[in-house]
């Protein structure tokens, strides 16, 4: 039964924001094909700042007031676990991400061997960020802002953790990202309609 | 409910309200104003939280068991919403999925439900349906327009209905109509 509402809010969601996960993915293939002769390190970091950017903007759009009117409002009137909304809500700007960086390193490796660290990497960073813009958008006024501004931070924080023990840095994230969701399900839980 | 009110930044948007609806009943209460009565509306679908006062559906408080109030209530808004769906078909089905509902059954009886309120509008009758599709014990309409009165009755069957109103004019014009025999 639960699994029913997740996966059709997942679909839903998916299905009207379909022309915008396929714009990221196609900007996020173009600039890994801009930068196929560039190092690791460029290409670490041009795929931290396409995927973050990627995720923010999904997660802004996702939130955005009356852009899913109606849909949020079957969503609020269900009879659904907060929790239950977070994770199906948080499921979309994710798969952009996902979709997004998948699209970056299947460019990249078609002209030079990607790092299994960096992959991994940029969509934990990524996913962190799109976790905090999310909490952003359901936050009031000067709580988003910070988070918007921890959102573009973590891109930044996963370039300066590559030099570090990588199971470190992926350790750390792996955290990051459970922190963000769970900060994502508490902002939700608080947000206002009235607001 | 009971001096139920809801507050934000030190205004008071909707409230003191003392009332009570029973199974089967219908309550047209009046407000001071239009939002009073669309925040009071969403209040008691547990939608919005109160700031303080007593708010019981059935025997669910809504800031304590949301999940179980919301199971047996119904909302229906004011403003008429863009439809994000390609058909009706598809807006039972994501609510059948969202309630838990059997979904072939659940589109059916939401076109059955759709069939008895000709008449109204579909940017009022979707919503409706939808919030009847779950067959809820408590119907919470913000704002309903009394000429759709009888429809909504109808479509309603047993369902308690609770519906707030602009003044007192609206909501004594909209007690009429659901009043007269169908």
């Amino acid at each position: 039964m639960r699994g029913a509402a997740t996966l059709a809010i997942v679909t839903t969601r998916l299905r009207k924001e379909a022309p915008a996960l396929a714009l990221c993915a196609g900007v996020c293939a173009a600039a890994a094909y801009l930068q196929r002769f560039g190092d690791a390190s460029v290409q670490l970091a041009s795929a931290l700042v396409f995927g973050t950017l990627a995720g923010i903007a999904i997660a802004m759009l996702q939130r955005a007031p009356g852009r899913f009117r109606e849909i949020e409002l079957c969503e609020s009137c269900a009879p659904l676990y907060g929790r239950e909304l977070a994770r199906a809500t948080a499921a979309v700007p994710l798969a952009a991400v996902v979709g997004s960086l998948a699209a970056y390193w299947c460019v990249a490796a078609f002209y030079e061997r990607a790092e299994a660290d960096a992959v991994m990497l940029s969509a934990l960073a990524a996913g962190t960020a799109t976790l905090l813009a999310l909490a952003a958008m359901v936050s009031s006024s000067a709580a988003r802002s910070a988070l918007l501004l921890f959102a573009c931070a973590a891109g930044a924080a996963a370039y300066l953790l590559y030099d570090a023990p990588i199971a470190v840095a992926i350790g750390a994230y792996v955290v990051s990202v459970y922190v963000a969701l769970r900060q994502y399900g508490e902002a939700l839980a608080r947000y206002d309609p009235l607001r | 409910m009971r001096e139920a009110v809801c507050e934000r930044r030190g205004r008071t948007l909707a409230g003191p309200a003392t009332l009570s609806v029973e199974e089967c009943e219908h309550l047209a209460y009046a407000c001071e104003s239009a939002e009073s009565a669309r925040v009071l509306a969403m209040m008691a679908a547990g939608l919005v939280r109160r700031s303080s006062g007593t708010l019981f559906v059935a025997a669910f408080d809504p800031c304590i068991q949301p999940v179980q109030a919301k199971r047996i209530t119904g909302f229906v808004p004011h403003e008429a919403v863009p439809h994000a769906f390609a058909s009706f078909t598809r807006y039972a089905e994501y609510r059948a999925a969202l309630w838990g509902l059997p979904v072939a059954a659940s589109v059916v009886r939401a076109r059955s439900i759709l069939a008895k309120l000709e008449g109204v509008h579909e940017q009022f009758a979707y919503p409706l349906a939808g919030a009847l599709l779950a067959a809820p014990r408590l119907l919470v309409l913000d704002r309903p327009q009394a000429v759709y009165a009888a429809q909504i009755l109808q479509a309603a069957g047993k369902c308690a209905i609770f519906s707030t109103h602009a003044g007192e004019r609206d909501a004594e014009r909209f007690a009429e109509r659901i009043a007269e025999p169908v």
